[in-house]
């Protein structure tokens, strides 16, 4: 480094350095219509220990922020919903999701027994290649003026599910991972079940009390009211090992009403600041130097997971009556993955579990983010010109 | 009556939409944000839309007002220079409108919209108070927003 000290004035200018780039990529990103996030990881990967560039006083503020990042994320998404609408989502459209789940969980796990990995980094490359990017897709549907199709519906139902099934998967995860004797990582993967069942169910007779209580007309105490809270029960389901990012989920999923709609905007660009320091962290974690090596291993793995949501979204679609164009949209615009395979992957990397994993992962993000954005758009214009 | 078709986006808001007697559908996608979205679908194909218009909340108001004929527009009819926001509306009464004054039926606490001027059989009344008694067969003159305008109408049975 040019500058030898360690002083306040390095970490800004390491971050402001940081953030300037990101900006410049995300713009680069906005023009082209592609999301942002695998550009974050590629940064992440540039300035990890082994990369071009070393990371010196900002790292541990990095870190720090990251966890803030995977708690806001999952906040925000659980704000989106409310819990009559996931129970609702669910009764209707269960086939679909147990569908979804079986085709696509199933190549990661595979592939991951196949590599020679230990049974738990299977399982998590599972959890990797079966979650579609609710924000990619979200993003791209609205982008794409497809809010309004038949099939956008069927797709919407598919990522509920498949955050929902996040809220067991996680947990499970992180019991997994903390391990232990079978006894107790038997009882806190239980625990963690067990509250995340009476959270819903309490969120779905308490939510609206609790949202009237959270409610004010100042916006700086609300901020600090709901970030406050996300922080505070992310922090305590870690320490039960529910995981920091369902507890958030849960507190999201219970604040309702005009205190949602209010809180939103307002933690919306925290959670793209924090968000992005997340991305970063986690390309961070990763040794430059393995990323070639896993290229094969992550583009195989696409090329058949693509296939798999594909044949997920042509089938739910054509179960829902949707005819041939929106059944291939449907397939398409789930083939996206981002954020939350990153967030699993994250899981295990902070538990130090699997090198190999986490350079898969980042490796196979880095494709589907930026395929799945293409294929949902190619794929109308080249059916309608049949 | 038109059948609007209605479905539920979870995460996003909701979406409706008809089918015009001509043939098209149209419909308008409502986010929970609170900005909405006109849709126009393909005649090939009904599941897909062709055009789509992001509207900001004013941009959605204006054009409800370009399209509804009962809400008199900001430049109709010498109107000009009415506060961004508010609206004026006629409403004729029914025939089978019970008799009540303007008082009993708390328009304004009910509502928030006020009735400045009742055109009745026996001339137009530009002020009228509580006491001010509506018959079936008056026009009712009503400022306020335009929610509270659609909720005096609701409310007299228009």
């Amino acid at each position: 480094m040019i500058f030898a000290a360690t002083g306040s004035g390095v970490v800004l200018l390491e971050l402001g350095a940081i953030i300037l780039v990101l900006g410049i990529l995300g713009r680069m990103a906005g023009r082209v219509g592609l999301s942002p996030v695998p550009l974050y990881l590629a940064v992440g990967l540039m300035l990890g220990d082994d990369a071009p560039l070393d990371l010196g006083a900002s790292a541990e503020f990095i870190e720090t922020a990251a966890a803030i990042g995977v708690a806001l994320l999952l906040f925000l998404l659980g704000l989106e919903y409310s819990a009559d609408e996931l129970f609702s989502t669910l009764r209707a459209q269960a086939p679909a999701g147990a569908f979804d789940l079986a085709l696509n969980f199933t190549p990661g796990l595979l592939a991951g027994l196949l590599l020679g990995w230990s049974p738990l980094e299977a399982f998590v490359l599972g959890g990797v290649t079966y979650i579609s990017s609710s924000g990619i897709i979200a993003k791209l549907l609205g982008d794409l003026g497809r809010l309004g199709n038949r099939e956008t519906p069927v797709i919407l139902s598919i990522l509920v599910i498949e955050d929902l099934v996040m809220a067991f998967y996680l947990p499970l995860t992180a019991g997994l991972l903390a391990g232990g004797s079978a006894l107790a990582t038997g009882t806190s993967v239980v625990t963690a079940v067990v509250v995340v069942v009476v959270v819903m169910i309490a969120a779905r007779w308490l939510g609206p009390a609790f949202s009237r209580l959270v409610l004010t007309d100042s916006s700086e105490v609300l901020l600090f009211t709901v970030l406050g809270l996300t922080l505070l029960i992310a922090g305590l389901a870690e320490e039960l090992q529910v995981s920091a990012a369902v507890g958030a989920f849960l507190v999201g999923i219970a604040l309702s009403g005009p205190a949602a709609e209010r809180a939103e905007p307002l933690l919306l660009p925290l959670r793209d600041l924090f968000a992005a320091a997340f991305f970063v962290f986690f390309g961070l974690q990763i040794d430059l130097g393995a990323v070639p090596a896993t290229l094969p291993v992550a583009a195989a793995l696409a090329v058949v997971t693509s296939a798999t949501k594909v044949f997920t979204g042509w089938w739910a679609a054509g179960r829902a009556g949707i005819g041939r164009r929106g059944r291939w949209r449907a397939g398409a615009t789930l083939v996206a993955r981002g954020e939350f395979s990153v967030i699993i992957a994250g899981l295990a990397a902070v538990e130090g579990v699997g090198d190999d994993l986490a350079a898969v992962t980042a490796a196979y993000v880095l494709i589907l983010a930026v395929v799945g954005p293409v294929a949902a758009r190619v794929v109308d214009p080249a059916l309608a010109r049949r | 009556m038109t059948e609007i078709r209605e479905t539920a986006l979870p995460g996003v808001g909701m979406c409706r939409d008809f089918a015009t007697r001509g043939g098209a559908r149209v419909g308008v996608v409502e986010r929970t944000s609170g900005r909405r979205e006109l849709v126009v679908y393909e005649r090939a194909d009904p599941d897909t839309v062709t055009n789509a218009v992001d509207l900001a909340p004013v941009e959605a108001a204006a054009l409800a007002d370009l399209l509804d004929d009962r809400t008199v527009s900001r430049s109709e009819g010498g109107i000009e220079g009415l506060i961004e926001g508010l609206a004026l509306d006629w409403l004729p009464l029914p025939p089978g409108f019970p008799s009540a004054t303007i008082g009993e039926l708390e328009i304004r606490r009910r509502t928030g919209a006020t009735v400045v001027a009742v055109v009745g059989a026996g001339g137009a009344n530009p002020a009228p108070g509580p006491d001010e008694p509506l018959d079936a067969g008056d026009t009712v003159v009503v400022v306020g927003t335009a929610e509270g305008i659609a909720q005096v109408a609701e409310l007299l049975g228009v």
